[in-house]
């Protein structure tokens, strides 16, 4: 597939014209001036690290948001889209990121909502006819009649598409689409977008990795921070070329070989088969084992959805184990909640710092405090110190580089590198024996990301045995000394860093291989 | 739910009740007018019944009373995320575990005798809010639900007692005994019907403010409050601070209850709330959950109790009818007018923002941004 | 001797059930398009009001039963002005309505009629379906009954279809569950909550006058007495379905019935025990029985971008 027709296909001129795009938000100027350009029969590649712009600039192209500035030409035509229903009737339709089916309805009740509120009339039975029949053209393989919470992640994802495909849009938006699945459904889909742009469909993709876009697009458009530094042919695209326009500095990019360093000592923390539900009820996690050693950073590699998150919290004592056993300098824990898990030295940096990491309304002082707050020095007889409080937290912010104006700042409004850090400082402060950290650098820029690993080596170099959850191979390659390759809630493989194979970890997280 | 808006000015807490009572007043003036009454001379009996006479302050204070305390409850569990909608049914066991230990309990002189009698409500109030904590710990069932439904079990309970088995023999009226003079509240403003209850009022309120800022638990509350999920992933039993919150609700609520049998009423009658734990829910916001504003605004619904008691009018059942016409309104008002500052204070928010009059500092926010498709 | 009492137990049960039914499904519609009213109460006891108010100025109970649906909606039009335009809580809007609808109808009684209790008004006759009356027990409680019984259980059946079979149904359970999904598919939202909001007034308002002109034919003060939240209690219990609800409505009030009956028994249950019984099965029900689940964004109302 990957050879197929990439760069030859005939562009009958422009389908689609944005033309300079301007949006701000509190605080922040989320589309500079953008411009933008799309042929029929083109798949156009919108690329950018988090944050540069791209979900707005497609928002605004789906009628989600208006633009302070700048037009939208269709066909020829300036165009004005107010709300999504007039983007729908232009013939945009968009496949976003997160979830938009109502997950009580099948995915046939779906459909029929979909397409009655852009403007066609489609009775229940001949919804699920329509089901079927895109299904089958389209190789998605989704079923019209069950309910949408009861498909698994790459169904429910396809069913978004095939939602999308059933108005026959002209432009197709798609968000980062391949970030749930593994390398092989990733080709299925690039399969069913080149059939698409065969068709005449113009197509978007939207993404901030490298590798998911070079194999099927036509033109690739960076942005970074708001602005479209630059538009090039997939020929004239090379990964070094396109890192450095996405960052925009000779990306030193990470040494793929981390630092030498202390060899790794006994095994502090063990999951002996362990097994975990996950929060639909489905068996996250299916008889896994895996050691943890003193000195060591030891990488769990997976995608979406193979478990690494439900293990992670399972170890932290955050979740229920359903089977096996977890143990610590071999003893038995499972029995121990967070708090005492905490006090035998387990640190755990959650997956999402906003919503399962820190207290918004909180200020700085009291979430470093909260895991600690009936202890001595920090209260007496359940009445908080406030001295000590206060102390504690300046100490951290010190040690722990927070850039911010007091303790007493709630931490909402701290930027996503600074919340991160306090995250990190409330779970290190104490020199953990174990450290666990699930996805601890998403969302964060490259500067702040390098930080995170910094402190990883540095509780390691100090004796602590570290767990490095994470969907980002690079980063796994240049910090882990042993990574272990989780797919569908199983240990697909095992590998040393240094003598690691990139691709081939690609291909066990997806589910080929061994 | 953000309800504590740090950035509001006091000028618009208190002012946007202010007004939205003087506004429901002049409705209520108008209705009082169409139907055949003079509303200035309602006015002026109504400031008198509320403020002219030491009588009358003592009357406001007694009014305030039984919707300080559970607007105090309602706040606390508020602030933990938690809607104690049931403290209606909580003022009633309370106030049945009162009248159970003073009526068939031992007479011991004042303070423990009532003391004791007080504790009691307390603890049915907190027994009365533990349920539908436990089982929102438990189960994830949603506490409006659950302490909704043991209102009516409460009401219907109560009604039984006292129409029946602790019915005042030969009598018709459905009311028990008196409470033993010994465990009455004494009254501590001589010349009024003002009890001691109104400390144990005050007390609670300091304990409240002080738990919800100072002690663990009250960290703890407003952590789960605000994230439950972090506060989780951080250490907190969330079952259990859910639990404590819904009990401590509980027990204030029916503290009152307790207050108001052995206080100014000295027995147990049928259906002596017309709705204060309902109403607590509106005083509760109305405050801010905050301890002094929800002292504010109790005081004022209080007022204005005592003052529709004293309004003469022409109709049967009209001066009943002005008390709570007046509360609905004010708080309609009430949550119109803080709709319009909040919708006010984001278009004006937006607009610094476009003309780059923040900080240069101001943090990128892009993490922080709500709505699923910015900042991907 | 047994058979009678049966009959007439039933025949009660049903009558009695007929204001909550209406009410309940009002509900229903509502919480399924995420709006919840507490202010239910306050919305039939406007309608009870006003059912008494506008049948004794025009003499016709059809005017009363208007003014009825009227008021109602009247009330559902404030809690969604409050909630949905003002963005204020739903269950304080629908709390303070209920003390203020409480006063407003007490002095309006009061205004109209000189005390707190109303003059009899006219009532609604019987319908009699013959034939299928005299169907031994179950007959007259399902055939002879008024208009506005048989209207509400009519209603039942349509509902089933219209929530399950029709775009309609389907978009007010695509708001309720996930408002941002169906925003997304140009639903409208805020329309569309409005219209199941107003549904459900006018229903709660047309319970409220089945309550005082075919029942009761009088209105007191606090008529209501608390049966907008046994109409939310049946929503809960019939796990947010028509044909459950139905069945809650319907054992709800038939204990009532047989409570008012059971002294004649020689019965002696505590009537008010067994006026807690609504409320105790439901709480019970939400803790044993699986499948218990509001929709998603029930009370919830969205941002928007």
């Amino acid at each position: 597939m990957s050879e197929s027709r990439v760069g030859d296909v005939k562009h009958e001129g422009p389908l689609l014209r944005l033309e300079g795009i301007t949006k701000a938000y509190p605080g922040v100027l989320a589309n500079d001036s953008v411009s933008f350009e799309l042929c029929v029969g083109e798949v156009h590649a919108l690329l950018g690290e988090n944050g540069a712009g791209k979900s707005t600039l497609m928002g605004i192209l789906y009628g989600l948001q208006r633009a302070d500035a700048g037009r939208i030409v269709f066909g020829g035509e300036e165009v004005s889209i107010a709300e999504p229903r007039d983007a729908m009737a232009l013939g945009v339709a968009y496949v976003q990121q997160h979830f938009s089916l109502i997950p009580t309805l099948s995915v046939a009740e779906n459909l029929v909502l979909a397409l009655r509120f852009g403007g066609r009339r489609i009775s229940l039975r001949d919804g699920a006819a329509t089901v079927r029949e895109l299904s089958d053209r389209y190789g998605l393989g989704v079923e019209p009649d069950v309910a949408v919470e009861r498909l698994s992640v790459g169904e429910q994802q396809r069913a978004e598409l095939l939602k999308a495909l059933a108005r026959e849009p002209r432009v197709l938006i798609l968000d980062e689409p391949s970030s749930l699945l593994s390398p092989d459904e990733v080709e299925r889909l690039g399969a069913v977008i080149r059939r698409l742009a065969s068709e005449g469909m113009g197509v978007i993709l939207i993404a901030h990795k490298l590798d998911e876009v070079l194999a099927v697009v036509d033109r690739i458009t960076v942005l970074r921070r708001g602005r479209n530094v630059r538009t090039l042919a997939r020929a004239d695209a090379t990964r070094e070329l396109l890192g450095e326009l996405m960052i925009g500095e000779l990306a030193a990019r990470v040494d793929q070989q981390p630092a030498p360093h202390a060899a790794a000592g006994d095994e502090v923390l063990e999951a002996v088969d362990v097994s975990v539900g996950g929060d639909r009820g489905q068996t996250a996690v299916d008889g896994v084992s895996l050691v943890v050693r003193r000195g060591e950073i030891l990488g769990l590699a997976g995608l979406q959805g193979s478990g690494q998150v439900e293990l992670v919290e399972a170890l932290a004592g955050v979740r229920p184990v359903t089977g096996g056993s977890i143990r610590m300098n071999r003893r038995d824990i499972g029995a121990l909640g967070v708090r005492a898990r905490r006090r035998l030295g387990i640190g755990h940096i959650p997956a999402d710092r906003r919503r399962g990491g820190l207290v918004g309304d909180l200020t700085i002082a009291e979430n470093l405090t909260l895991p600690v707050a009936g202890e001595r020095p920090f209260s007496r007889f359940g009445v908080l110190r406030r001295g000590a409080v206060s102390d504690h937290a300046t100490e951290l912010i010190e040690r722990f580089g927070v850039r911010t104006p007091g303790p007493a700042v709630a931490v909402a409004t701290l930027s996503g590198g600074n919340q991160q850090k306090v995250v990190i400082a409330r779970e290190l402060w104490r020199q953990p024996s174990v450290v666990l950290a699930c996805y601890p650098t998403w969302g964060l820029d490259f500067a702040a990301a390098a930080a995170v690993h910094d402190e990883l080596e540095r509780q390691r170099d100090a004796g602590a045995a570290v767990l490095l959850a994470s969907m980002d191979l690079d980063e796994l390659l240049s910090v882990a000394d042993r990574i272990v390759v989780m797919q569908g809630g199983r240990v697909a493989g095992e590998v040393d860093a240094a003598e690691a194979d990139a691709k081939e970890i690609g291909l066990l997280m997806g589910g080929a291989g061994r | 739910m953000r309800l504590v808006r740090k950035r509001r000015g006091l000028l618009i807490a208190v002012g946007v009740p202010v007004l939205s009572v003087a506004l429901a007043l002049v409705v209520v003036g108008v209705l009082l007018a169409a139907n055949g009454s003079d509303p200035v001379a309602a006015y002026r009996s109504m400031v008198s019944a509320a403020f002219g006479s030491t009588f009358a302050l003592s009357t406001t204070l007694i009014k305030t009373l039984p919707r300080l305390l559970p607007a105090l409850g309602i706040a606390l569990a508020l602030r933990a995320g938690l809607w104690n909608v049931g403290a209606e049914g909580q003022i009633y066991v309370g106030a049945l575990a009162a009248a159970g230990v003073a009526l068939f309990g031992p007479v011991i002189a004042f303070p423990v005798g009532a003391g004791l009698a007080l504790v009691a409500a307390a603890t049915a109030g907190a027994a009365w809010g533990a349920i539908p904590g436990a089982l929102r710990a438990g189960r994830g069932i949603s506490e409006v639900i659950t302490s909704l439904m043991l209102v009516y079990v409460a009401i219907h309970l109560t009604n039984y007692l006292v129409e029946g088995p602790w019915l005042v023999s030969g009598s018709t009226f459905p009311a028990t005994d008196a409470v033993p003079t010994d465990l009455r509240l004494p009254i501590i403003w001589s010349g009024t019907l003002l009890n001691a209850g109104v400390l144990v009022a005050l007390a609670a309120t300091a304990v409240v403010a002080f738990v919800l800022n100072r002690t663990v638990f009250g960290l703890q509350l407003r952590a789960i409050g605000s994230n439950d999920r972090a506060s989780r992933v951080a250490g907190l039993s969330v079952g259990r601070v859910t639990i404590a919150a819904m009990a401590a609700s509980g027990a204030l609520a029916g503290l009152a209850g307790g207050i108001e049998v052995l206080g100014a009423r000295g027995r147990l009658i049928e259906g002596f709330s017309p709705g204060y734990g309902f109403e607590a829910i509106a005083i509760a916001l109305l405050g801010r959950l905050n301890p002094l504003g929800i002292v504010g605004a109790a005081l004022l619904f209080g007022a204005l109790d005592a003052g529709g008691a004293g309004l003469q009018t022409t109709a049967e059942g009209v001066s009943s009818a002005i008390v709570p016409i007046t509360e609905g309104l004010a708080v309609v008002f009430v949550l119109i007018g803080l709709g319009i500052v909040e919708m006010l204070g984001r278009r004006r928010e937006a607009r610094a923002m476009l003309e780059g009059s923040q900080a240069a500092d101001r943090p990128v926010t892009h993490d922080g941004l709500a709505g699923p498709v910015v900042g991907a | 001797m047994h058979q009678d009492f049966l009959t007439l137990l039933l025949v009660a049960g049903v009558g009695l059930a007929a204001p909550l039914l209406y009410a309940a499904l009002g509900e229903l519609v509502s919480e399924t398009a995420g709006v919840i009213n507490i202010g239910l109460e306050g919305m039939m006891l406007a309608g009870a009001f006003c059912a008494v108010w506008g049948a004794f100025v025009s003499g016709s109970v059809a005017v009363g039963f208007l003014a009825a649906a009227a008021g109602g909606m009247l009330v559902a039009a404030v809690h969604g002005v409050v909630s949905l335009v003002f963005r204020a809580n739903q269950v304080v809007s629908g709390v303070v309505l209920n003390v203020l609808v409480l006063g407003l109808t007490t002095f309006g009684i009061a205004v109209v009629f000189g005390s707190s209790l109303s003059r009899s008004v006219a009532t609604m006759p019987n319908l009699r379906i013959p034939l299928l009356a005299d169907i031994p027990i179950a007959g007259p409680a399902l055939f002879d009954q008024d208009i506005g019984v048989y209207a509400v259980f009519a209603m039942v059946p349509l509902l089933v279809w219209v929530l399950k079979r029709t775009p309609l149904g389907l978009a007010l359970k695509a708001v309720g569950e996930r408002p941002e999904s169906a925003a997304s598919l140009g639903v409208r939202v805020t329309a569309l909550r409005w219209g199941a909001l107003l549904f459900c007034g006018l229903a709660a308002g047309i319970g409220g006058a089945q309550l005082t002109l075919a029942g009761l034919g009088a209105f007191t003060q606090n008529v209501t007495a608390g049966r907008g939240f046994i109409a939310l209690a049946a929503v809960v219990f019939g796990r947010w379905r028509p044909v459950g609800t139905m069945v809650a409505v319907l054992l709800f009030a038939t204990a009532d019935a047989f409570q008012i009956r059971a002294q004649a028994l020689g019965i002696h249950v505590p009537y008010q025990l067994l006026a807690m019984l609504p409320y105790l099965v439901t709480v019970v029900a939400l803790v044993f029985v699986r499948g218990m689940r509001a929709p998603a964004a029930l009370g919830v109302t969205p941002e928007r971008a």
